[in-house]
């Protein structure tokens, strides 16, 4: 009953390397995203689809 | 191009191309909601069968499905993509001609599916149901749209890359990485393949694939498109770019682990089944963080959902995908999922993702687009706004009857009374409990099927007002470099930036994909199954791609799951074996009628053949078409030993013995059931016709496995 046994095969590893993974990209990521520096850049990146239309003066 | 002024130049967008797309989306739009009104009629009301071949559910769902979600959801994302991408890069697309191949050949690949799906011309894989001629024409111009994408960011004209179009580097990257390896066949015939994966791998590559399409083809361009179109929309920029950021990656990462969640509590191995639940649940965080993101990108503009259309349906959609987003992460927990899985509350579930965030999204940024490209105000805003409360009403009795539906159902099997009995062993009972529910449907469908016929109405008169001299959109854009960059090397490095972001991005969801199904790609070195299961016999191979071409896969499931209620009802659990050389799997995922993997040999070939012909001659209150087309249509016993022998290149262990007297052996099979058939009673020449096939298939099922 090989095939029945590999059924109940529950390999740890996989799920702790895939969870290890994520999570050290994930805070990285926030820490990343969250740095003071980035402040103005993002203004001006979250302005980029209405910047005409800011310069149009229609807001 | 024309210099205006030194130093600048003048970029004028192509729109037509994004008026092409929305028409084609609009138009399969409307053959989508109509044949969905069609197939909840015929599971309301089983006669809208009509007792024809390509008009049955088993044959339209597929049709509604990819005319849903390719055809109707597809074009509206390339208009949306075509029309934001060159505001966002400020350049005019890579390719005027890219551009019209696209177009062309997206809908030659809709036209090719519309034809072959109602003619059973299907490879039994949900939502990848297309034949390899069509599978290698959709990678194609998907190449062609990936080279006109990037050629665009290329050539672009602005400094840094707006969140949005990163959203679409992902769908284009995993879209493609998902239909090529899904789609790996070998072909029999022009119009037949055998994929080749199967049983277990083919289940784990399917869903991986089913639960990316959702993810990659209806999520992520779609959000790409409401970081645009909404911030447009309300004139704020996003709530919260840094959230968006987040929004991405972690979406990205975590999507393409999710898959498993469609077997949970199958015969695939446990640990799959926890990576997969766990990680579906961990997606509702950056799902509502962009769900939060959008909505709060109103803050200070509320009012405009209450004057404008496009704000209603753009707020609905984005409420919508958080709804779903929530009940996605809570169906794919194990034991919720044994409630709900085959029932119709996923069905309910699919349709608030599909009708509410993607539909209301199309029919928003149609709103939005088509009266801007005509250079015109839309016809009638009361309209769109009456268009927007038809639609939702329409879209709460959907979901609502399908939700208690699918729990009424799933309670119903699971009832197991005090001596460990089934209160409901009779299957149809559980069906004929809810057919209530499936004309509330019905309604529902209908509803939204009205609204968009009012926005058709709509938009053909705005279209009547439209600028007769209307010329596309242009922009001044510096003539050279990028703002902030000096010379060649910075824009040099930004497009490398662009190759690695790319590359990043693959690897993202690369990381999800082989860490996942690797292990099960490699299940032959654990187990060695060929001494325990027989592959089917030549007739019994006609008959399952029989079973498959009448979708017979989309009302039964072939998965006995390991639950008491299932066992109590259909037999043993399935086991991996079973199934190890059926190419293509076929597990299911509904179950308007009952299980079938165990089937064989429970009833009388006679029994089948009536069932087959008139099911409620055998099973009064039935919803089950009739297939009299079975009777008369002759078996393709030729093809057999090519068919066997493609088989076993694919790994079954036919010997060549069988291989080359398929034909022969599968008549000799046949002969004898229409013997036994025709000695009750049966009369007429049935041994060469499609319906003993078939049951040859149907008496085989749970009889290859030997227990040991």
């Amino acid at each position: 009953m090989k095939s029945e046994a590999l059924s109940q095969f529950t390999d740890i590893h996989y799920t702790i390397t895939a969870l290890f993974i994520f999570l050290v990209l994930f805070v990285g990521l926030t820490l990343w995203a969250y740095r003071k520096s980035g402040k103005a850049l993002y203004e001006k990146m979250g302005e980029m689809p209405i910047l005409e239309d800011l310069k149009d003066g229609r807001q | 191009m024309s210099n205006h002024s030194p130093g600048t130049d003048t970029v004028t967008y192509d729109d037509d191309i994004v008026k092409k797309f929305i028409f084609a989306a609009l138009l399969f739009g409307g053959v989508a909601f109509l044949v969905g009104v069609i197939v909840a009629l015929q599971l309301a009301y089983w006669q809208f069968n009509f007792d024809t071949s390509w008009l049955t559910f088993g044959r339209l769902r597929p049709l509604h499905t990819n005319a849903a979600i390719f055809a109707f959801a597809g074009n509206i994302v390339f208009a949306g993509i075509y029309h934001s991408t060159q505001r966002l890069l400020k350049a005019r697309m890579f390719s005027r001609a890219l551009s019209c191949i696209h177009f062309w050949g997206w809908q030659l690949i809709i036209v090719a599916a519309a034809i072959s799906l109602p003619l059973g011309l299907t490879t039994g894989k949900e939502y990848a149901e297309l034949e390899w001629p069509i599978d290698i024409a959709i990678t194609l111009i998907w190449v062609v749209f990936a080279i006109n994408f990037f050629g665009t960011l290329a050539k672009r004209r602005v400094q840094h890359i707006y969140v949005a179009i990163w959203f679409y580097i992902a769908t284009i990257v995993t879209v493609a990485v998902l239909h090529i390896v899904n789609s790996l066949a070998l072909p029999v015939s022009m119009m037949k393949s055998y994929p080749v994966f199967a049983g277990i791998q083919d289940a784990l590559v399917q869903w991986w694939y089913g639960h990316n399409a959702v993810a990659f083809f209806l999520t992520t361009p779609f959000l790409g498109l409401m970081y645009y179109y909404l911030p447009k929309a309300v004139q704020r920029p996003v709530y919260s770019y840094r959230l968006s950021i987040i929004h991405f990656w972690a979406l990205v990462f975590m999507y393409i682990w999710a898959g498993p969640h469609h077997l949970l509590n199958t015969a695939l191995p446990d640990w799959a089944q926890t990576l997969g639940m766990i990680f579906s649940v961990a997606l509702w965080a950056p799902s509502w963080g962009g769900m939060i993101n959008g909505l709060l990108t109103l803050r200070g503009a509320w009012d405009k959902l209450r004057t404008e259309p496009v704000v209603k349906f753009f707020v609905a959609a984005v409420t919508a995908y958080g709804m779903s987003t929530f009940e996605g992460p809570l169906l794919s927990i194990k034991s919720v999922s044994s409630l709900g899985h085959y029932t119709d509350w996923i069905v309910g579930h699919v349709h608030v993702g599909t009708l509410g965030w993607n539909g209301f999204m199309a029919f928003g940024i149609s709103y939005y687009l088509l009266p801007r490209i005509w250079k015109t105000q839309l016809y009638s805003k009361s309209m769109a706004t009456a268009h927007f409360w038809v639609a939702t009403v329409g879209i709460v009795l959907y979901y609502i009857s399908m939700l208690s539906a699918g729990i009424t159902q799933g309670l119903m099997w699971r009832n197991i009374d005090s001596a460990g009995r089934l209160v409901y062993p009779d299957f149809v009972e559980t069906v004929t409990k809810i057919i209530p529910l499936y004309q509330v449907r019905v309604v529902g469908g209908t509803l939204f099927l009205i609204g968009f016929l009012i926005m058709i109405y709509n938009l053909f008169k705005t279209a009547q007002t439209a600028a007769k001299d209307a010329t596309d959109e242009t922009v001044q854009v510096a003539f050279k470099g990028l703002p902030g960059v000096e010379g060649e090397t910075g824009h040099r490095k930004l497009e490398g930036l662009v190759t690695a972001f790319t590359v990043l991005t693959l690897i993202a969801i690369l990381i999800g994909s082989v860490l996942e199904i690797l292990p099960t790609l490699n299940l032959d070195k654990y187990v060695a199954p060929a001494s325990k299961v027989h592959p089917f016999s030549p007739l019994e191979i006609a008959g399952r791609d029989i079973y498959i071409r009448e979708g017979c896969y989309v009302c039964h499931s072939q998965m006995i799951r390991k639950m008491p209620s299932d066992v109590l009802r259909f037999g043993e659990p399935s086991t991996i074996g079973e199934s190890m050389y059926d190419h293509p799997f076929q597990w299911g995922s509904k179950r308007t009628g009952p299980d079938l993997s165990r089937v064989g040999k429970k009833y009388p070939s006679l029994w089948h053949f009536r069932h087959m012909i008139d099911p409620r001659s055998i099973s009064e209150h039935s919803v089950m078409p009739n297939y009299p087309w079975l009777a008369s249509q002759k078996v393709d016993f030729y093809s057999l030993r090519k068919k066997l022998s493609v088989l076993k290149a694919l790994g079954v262990p036919y010997s060549d013995d069988v291989l080359g007297r398929a034909d022969v052996i599968a008549e000799e099979e046949a002969r004898v059931i229409a013997e036994e058939l025709k000695g009750q009673g049966v009369e007429g020449k049935i041994e060469d016709k499609d319906i003993i096939a078939l049951i040859a298939y149907l008496q085989a099922l749970g009889q290859k496995g030997i227990k040991e």
